[in-house]
């Protein structure tokens, strides 16, 4: 189709911001950053060589430990619930139902409100002696500890409010993809509408489910405003550890975090995949 | 009793009505096409049939029981759509043993069915791999083979050969007549493609703008049309106003004809090609305005007074030149189309 368009310099031109913009923005960060995990460059002040030191104290010390344990748990326990409220918000999307329209507006909401107020309006509802206390008091009733509690409710509640526009988004993009003509070619085949959908709809839409979990909890494992806010003071998460890391100025430990962070997200996304690709792989046989 | 019998099927979407109140019985054992142009209320039939469009009215009984309000799921017929619909992350044997195991069949008698479908749709070398890795004419065996393990009550095909080239289709036609036969089940076929329709079908049923307009075999519908939808739709014809009386009608362009039936007063004649013939008369009323070759025979336009016609002739003698002026004859009794209220004339 392009092949009138070969002009190599008309390419380079096209790629240049793009390449650019990840060089400078992402690859000098993240190389000065593992660098500095390691204590390169970070100054004669207070380190001149390579050391592992400040991985010793991620690995050694329990805070940090449990820091990233904390981390995942944060950044996977949102993704479930919102699985939960968005899968079966994408289907109800797909179909024709009156004021969808309005409705499609609506839960976009989330997406237009910034972290820090999430936080707070999820402090305003469940803190002790917030909205719902009251009102419960009102039946002598009291609330459990919802926010800044040891299972991090209302952490997993706020990033998951966050984030079900997007992950809403993308779901029902991938379940509007899969044709109409399989899911009723599979329930002439005597599938019901609940077998239709979890041998068909589901797994054809499973790729762009799985984009979409993916991101979602690599947004959350970051998440910095709302454990600050929501979380319990001990264990925080890596995000936390950082910022508090940086305000003591120990700039190698920060990119120690950082680094273990990212390296960990990334394993654990190499880990999905490959299951997804597996799972994925058996049903082909149809066996 | 009809074996899958129709009545006062309707189906109307919000600003539309895709079919008017249609009945139709077809008998066991038979395949049925449904002919009509596109946008006709062909696919909404069928879709309605196999339960995956809800009608607005009206009953479906197969061996009179009532179905029309089952899922698909609960209804024992089978469809073929037009897209092949295959499931794409299953392979060949997924999608044959997808029905079977959603029936809950024993093990051994899905094996013995897929077996069996796959040795007459000629799948054997194909059985694991995926459909995007199949040509479309194997997808469509696919399809048809996943249909035919369901051992269905009936079998609808939803323009099943239209996305594939015209030699395939052909060839595939004879593949499926020949399947029909040997599984020997009910078929209901849709189509808008008159050869087609007319090479396959034990009866033709033509509709159009969400009505059926009359049914027939293909003989029938060929020479003895009653409406002009008809008669336009399958095959060539040229249709002429023309006076009758008793066996007999005086043409416009001068000279009569035997006509089908006794009538008299004007009638509309259905002319075929074949019922024409030519004949070099320099002082005949007609000339010749166009021809093609087509081997087996020679099609002429022909010009009768301000009439234009179409005439064959075998494909033995060279065409006639245009502008050669001829004579018409009737090779056979011309048909009288039946005057048929809501028609133009
Ligand atoms: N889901 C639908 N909503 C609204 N109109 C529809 C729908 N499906 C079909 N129609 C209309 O119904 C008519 C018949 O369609 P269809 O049965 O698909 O025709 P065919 O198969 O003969 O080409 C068309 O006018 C089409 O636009
Ligand atoms: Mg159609």
């Amino acid at each position: 189709m392009n092949g009138m368009d070969r002009n190599p310099w008309k390419t380079l031109l096209l790629l240049a911001p793009g390449v650019g913009f990840l060089a400078v923005m992402f690859g000098i960060p993240l190389a000065w950053g593992v660098l500095g995990s390691f204590g390169i460059g970070m100054g004669p002040a207070k380190i001149a060589g390579p050391t592992l030191a400040y991985y010793a104290k991620v690995f050694g010390d329990p805070r940090y430990l449990a820091g990233l344990r904390t981390s995942f748990y944060y950044g996977a326990m949102p993704v479930v619930v919102n699985l939960i409220v968005a899968i079966p918000l994408s289907l109800a999307l797909g179909r024709s139902f009156v004021g969808r329209k309005l409705f499609n507006g609506l839960y976009k909401i989330p997406l237009a409100v910034p972290s820090i107020v999430v936080a707070f309006a999820m402090l305003t509802l469940f803190e002790q002696g917030g909205f719902f206390s009251r009102f419960l008091h009102l039946f002598d009733l009291t609330l459990p500890r919802l926010v800044r509690d040891k299972w991090g409710f209302g952490v997993i509640m706020a990033v998951a409010w966050k984030d079900i526009p997007f992950m809403t988004l993308i779901i029902t993009g991938s379940f509007a993809s899969v044709p109409t003509e399989l899911v009723q070619a599979a329930r002439a085949l005597g599938a019901s509408p609940l077998r239709s959908f979890l041998f068909v709809k589901l797994p054809l839409a499973m790729p762009g489910i799985t984009a979409a979990i993916l991101l979602s909890f690599i947004r959350s494992t970051g998440s910095f405003v709302i454990p600050d806010v929501l979380g319990i003071s001990y264990p925080l998460p890596f995000s936390v550890l950082m910022y508090q890391a940086f305000r003591e100025s120990n700039w190698p430990l920060v990119y120690a975090i950082g680094t273990t962070l990212m390296v960990a997200s990334f394993i654990v996304l190499l880990l999905y995949y490959l299951l997804t690709a597996r799972i994925g792989g058996r049903k082909t046989d149809g066996a | 009793m009809p074996h899958l019998q129709v009545t006062g099927l309707t189906k109307r979407f919000a600003d539309t009505v895709a079919l008017h109140p249609t009945d139709l019985d077809v008998e066991q054992g038979e395949f049925i096409t449904l002919l009509g142009p596109s946008g006709c209320g062909k696919s909404t039939f069928l879709r309605m049939l196999m339960g995956i469009t809800t009608p607005s009215g009206g009953e479906i009984r197969i061996a009179g029981t009532r179905i029309d309000r089952l899922p698909p799921e609960k209804r024992n017929i089978a469809m073929v759509f037009q897209s092949y619909a295959l499931f794409p992350h299953m392979s060949v044997l997924g999608n044959l043993a997808f029905g079977l195991k959603m029936k809950k069949v024993p093990k051994a008698e899905q094996t013995r069915r897929i077996a069996h479908a796959v040795r007459i749709c000629n799948l054997d070398a194909y059985v694991d791999r995926m459909p995007r890795q199949l040509s479309g004419g194997q997808q469509q065996r696919v399809a048809l083979a996943r249909a035919i393990v369901m051992e269905p009550d009936l079998l609808l095909f939803d323009e099943p050969l239209s996305n594939l080239d015209a030699k395939l289709r052909e060839s595939l036609r004879e593949d499926l007549l020949g399947l029909h036969r040997r599984v020997g089940g009910t078929s209901l076929y849709v189509t808008h493609d008159q050869d087609e329709a007319m090479a396959m079908s034990d009866r033709i049923v033509v509709m159009n703008e969400g009505r059926v307009v009359e049914s027939g075999t293909p003989f029938e519908l060929y020479r003895a049309p009653r409406s002009r939808f008809t008669a336009r739709f399958l095959g060539r014809t040229s249709l002429i106003e023309a006076i009758a009386s008793g066996n007999e009608a005086r043409l416009p362009w001068g000279g009569t004809a035997p006509i089908d039936r006794s009538a008299s007063g004007p009638v509309s004649l259905s002319i075929r090609p074949e019922d024409l013939r030519i004949e070099a008369d320099t002082q005949g009323a007609a000339a010749i305005s166009g021809h093609q070759f087509l081997g087996a025979a020679i099609l002429y336009s022909v010009k009768a007074g301000e009439h234009q016609l179409i005439a064959s002739a075998t494909g033995h003698a060279s065409p006639l030149p245009v502008g050669s002026r001829v004579s018409l004859h009737a090779a056979a009794p011309l048909h009288v189309l039946d005057a048929i209220e809501g028609e133009a004339a």
